[in-house]
């Protein structure tokens, strides 16, 4: 159905790109790999192109389409890790880390202009420097090395997604480059003097075509979004619960007074299993040193210390009242260190899950906050079915009104059986969710994509139509969206 | 490849998370100066060749691949594999605790043991060492032609002055040894010293280097040494960490010349008479920084590590200020997020264009904290910022610690 990459093709990509920025050699196509976190499958691709701007994107594209090669864009960092190709051949793997250029910063409209190659650690080190008073929107848990437009392409979590929504939710504009070589912009920046102040343009929101579309639709080359405001005011209280169900319920109490910028907890297994190697870590003793069964964290940044004081207080006395009316809650006091290491932005605390087993998976859903609690139930059953440490993750979305639930599945890639039981573990679940109500976040192409469809026939079929329309050729990031 | 098959989980750790690129990963709030702010670029082969395969997980995927036979080990992969200084810094921002240096040196010695065609210069080492027991083609007879005291003495603290000292650097050799006198110290240097084999283990060529450990050790033990004294950040973590993995626990004592000099300057037993009126900056050498530091990770607890590499790390510094007129400037990337020189694990004489530009960028480093002269302790580190500086036509001086100390008491 596609063509190879030939070296014809190879000879043209370079003329567009030039020689250094493009290679196809063995040992660098293998370097892209990955396998764990968003997945374990991919392809590899046949060539990788680095372009160094938008004109360059958009020749690649033509001379992808016009030959029906395809092609996988890659924003650079951990949130795009998984943007490898799905399908054989693997075709292009547009790589554009080049473009890592902060274009604007508006702190009247509070947004910046960033290019996909931006990692957080960097964006998150010019504002310090810079605008101490403003935050970009940078994934919480996220290596420093992912991408501001990585993750906001995936509607991934801001550091403040408990307050503002997913990161999605904060792109005011974006250029995107469809696969005819036409450069679109979207929401007010489609007019040819506006700036990119507002998500909407003069009709429907076509932005919302290239959020979550897994590049399936075009390439992202520039993205506005907005800024948040900032302060060093900050402090995380911590609540421990017997059950989820108190987990849950007492802190949609708490949610719901819009006082906290992250929402996050799970269960006591998200403690020991970033620590070591299974064989080395007592769980035993994990337990006996306070971690409680299910906890929450709330973050509070305040304007000043008496904002901060009225947030860690009012906090406090939700969970007070939610204590009286029968919850089993205590606070849990946080080491300074804990502390730190969670306000500490871009952190790397969901890095080292690969020390239990060898490797981890997060397979990631969204449900109303309310079934976060069932959810946890029915993930935590079936992990120590399939004898998967249980390790669970959960966090509110705006203001507690979705939960991002999240199973942590920790596994030996250097065991074929651990392999293919995550792979069992995530077919069943993936059912029993979707018949649940439940809603995937980052489908995969084998397990969830082909799920969604069927669940979602009328939704699926518009997309393929208008897939058909943006990329009559299919050449971009075929596969990965259920779609060709 | 059987000793790559001992690293394989390691290696599968890898979630790609590209921490392993920079210098602060996690400490993306650090405050800097100029174009140092935040986490930045920590790896010298990425940082030139930009290409994911330089970095350290690219490396890592292309090895997992090797041995999954995805894709075979050619001449095209040893030179990835190859272009790499072995820093260690990768290793250092890594969270799931992969010894990614490690891990190279194992590749490159599957690469080896597959009887693939090395680079030339490299290939040099082993026929040398084989021949002359240095990898500078030098007679061995020469090798302590630079000292004029009595050799193979009877002494508790031996001098290892290895074959940089002994043929390429020996104002160096001379400066250990004159502060080792004027310490008041009974040091004993050998005529039957042969290398330490770091350039051969760094390599992949590790066949030859069981010999050479065998030899040191049975010199040193017999001639009745209780602590061993290096000037050569190489020599001194090839005996430290490589040693005891092939003879077992040494029967002496080893010590890098910085923490020994600090040793005796605490206890007043240093005079520093002569001044040095200049600003001044340090560079860790990453083989008696980072490569003793992970190298103590390995056995210690979070905290003892944390303490013990805050100590290593400010024991050279300690020595450097101590010398009166020193006007101390630190660079930004210091300690265990030290920029490499770029001249370790071969890369000086496989790959020099990658080896001067990693320098050039650690003059720039300096230069932009005002430092009059960039001081270091290893004879790679120094002769390699020393080039990179005259190319760059930078007016910073480069200095050995050992010259300077000596200069001054």
């Amino acid at each position: 159905m596609y063509k190879r990459v030939s070296s014809e093709i190879v000879s043209q990509l370079a003329e567009i790109v030039g020689d250094r920025y493009v290679a196809n050699s063995k040992a660098i196509l293998a370097s892209y790999l990955s396998k764990g976190i968003m997945g374990i499958e991919a392809e590899l691709p046949e060539v990788v192109v680095r372009p160094g701007g938008v004109d360059e994107v958009r020749k690649v594209l033509q001379l992808a389409n016009e030959n029906k090669i395809p092609v996988t864009p890659l924003s650079g960092g951990l949130s795009g890790g998984f943007s490898l190709p799905a399908v054989k051949p693997g075709g292009i793997l547009l790589d554009l880390t080049r473009m890592d250029s902060i274009l604007d910063i508006d702190l009247d409209a509070r947004y910046m202009v960033v290019e996909p190659g931006v990692t957080t650690g960097r964006v998150w080190a010019h504002f310090r420097r810079n605008h101490p008073d403003w935050a970009p929107p940078i994934p919480d848990g996220a290596p420093p090395a992912a991408t501001v437009v990585g993750d906001a392409l995936e509607r991934g979590f801001t550091l403040a997604t408990s307050l503002y929504g997913p990161q999605a939710d904060l792109v005011l504009g974006m250029e995107v480059v469809l696969p005819s070589g036409k450069v679109l912009r979207t929401g007010s920046w489609a007019l040819k003097k506006a700036k990119p102040f507002y998500k909407w343009g003069p009709g429907p929101d076509i932005g919302g075509l290239f959020l979550g579309a897994q590049g399936s639709m075009g390439v992202v080359t520039k993205m506005a979004i907005k800024i948040l405001p900032h302060s060093e005011h900050k402090d995380i209280v911590a609540f421990g619960f017997d059950s989820p169900e108190d987990m849950v319920n007492a802190s949609l109490e708490v949610l719901k007074k819009e006082v906290s910028v992250m929402a996050q907890g799970g269960n006591w297994w998200l403690v020991p299993t970033r620590l070591g190697p299974e064989e080395k870590i007592d769980l035993e003793m994990t337990k006996k040193s306070g971690v409680p069964d299910w906890f929450m964290n709330f973050e509070l940044w305040g304007r000043d210390e008496a904002d901060l004081n009225y947030r860690r207080n009012l906090v406090r006395e939700v969970m007070r009242e939610q204590r009286n009316s029968g919850v089993k809650s205590e606070e849990w006091e946080l080491h300074p260190r804990q502390k730190a290491s969670r306000l500490l932005k871009p952190n790397k605390i969901a890095i080292p899950y690969a020390l239990f087993k060898g490797s981890y998976l997060f397979i990631t859903w969204y449900t109303p906050w309310r079934d976060a609690a069932e959810f946890c139930r029915v993930a935590e059953e079936k992990m120590n079915a399939y004898g998967i440490p249980p390790v669970l993750w959960v966090a509110a979305i705006d203001n507690g009104r979705q939960a991002i639930c999240m199973p942590i599945v920790c596994y030996d890639p250097t065991d074929d059986s651990s392999v293919e039981k995550i792979r069992a573990f995530n077919e069943e679940t993936t059912q029993i969710f979707y018949d649940s109500g439940w809603l995937n976040y980052r489908p995969d192409p084998t397990v969830h994509a082909p799920a969604a469809a069927r669940n979602a026939p009328e939704y699926f079929d518009l997309l393929r139509r208008i897939k058909k329309l943006l990329d009559p050729n299919g050449i971009m990031h075929p596969g990965r969206l259920g779609l060709p | 490849m059987a000793g790559l098959k001992n690293y394989k989980k390691d290696i599968y750790r890898c979630i790609h998370c590209k921490a392993c690129r920079f210098a602060y990963s996690g400490e993306p709030d650090k405050s800097g100066y100029g174009d140092y702010w935040g986490m930045v670029h920590g790896c010298p082969a990425g940082n030139l060749n930009e290409w994911e395969a330089y970095w350290g997980s690219g490396k890592l995927w292309i090895i997992r691949a090797i041995m999954e036979n995805n894709l075979e080990l050619t001449e095209e992969e040893r030179d990835i594999l190859f272009q790499c200084p072995e820093c260690g810094n990768c290793e250092v921002q890594c969270d799931n605790l992969i010894p990614i240096t490690k891990i190279i040196e194992e590749a490159r010695a599957a690469y080896v043991q597959k009887g693939l065609p090395l680079q030339e210069r490299h290939k040099v080492f082993s026929e040398s060492i084989e021949e002359n027991n240095n990898p500078y083609r030098e007679p061995h007879k020469d090798r302590t032609k630079w000292f004029h005291g009595q050799k193979n003495k009877k002494a508790d603290v031996g001098y290892f002055v290895g074959c940089t000292g002994s043929y390429r650097l020996q104002d160096t050799a001379s400066a250990t040894a004159g502060l080792l006198g004027k310490l008041g110290e009974n040091f004993a240097i050998f005529e039957d010293e042969v290398c330490c084999g770091s350039p051969l283990l760094r390599t992949g060529q590790t066949k030859p280097v069981e010999r050479l450990i065998r030899s040191n050790v049975k010199l040193f033990k017999e001639a009745g040494i209780k602590e061993l004294v290096f000037s050569c950040a190489g020599c001194y973590r090839t005996f430290k960490v490589d040693y005891p993995q092939y003879v077992g626990e040494l029967p002496f004592a080893v010590k890098y010349v910085t923490e020994y000099v600090y040793g005796k300057i605490k206890k007043g037993h240093l005079k520093l008479k002569g001044r040095y009126d200049k600003k001044v900056t340090w560079h860790d050498p990453c083989h008696s920084g980072r490569h003793i530091t992970l190298h103590a990770r390995e056995t210690m607890d979070r905290k003892q590590y944390r303490e013990f590499s805050e100590e290593w790390y400010a024991m050279p510094k300690k020595v450097l200020t101590s010398v009166p007129g020193v006007e101390y400037r630190e660079m930004y990337r210091v300690g265990e997020n030290s920029w490499c020189c770029g001249a370790g694990g071969g890369v000086k004489s496989g790959y020099s264009n990658l080896a001067i530009e990693t320098a050039k960028e650690r003059i720039k480093e300096a230069e932009d904290v005002g430092a009059d002269a960039l001081v270091t302790a290893c004879p790679f580190c120094y002769l390699n910022l020393r080039d990179a500086a005259k190319e760059a036509g930078s007016k910073i001086e480069v200095v050995d610690l050992l010259k300077l100390l000596d200069s001054v008491t």
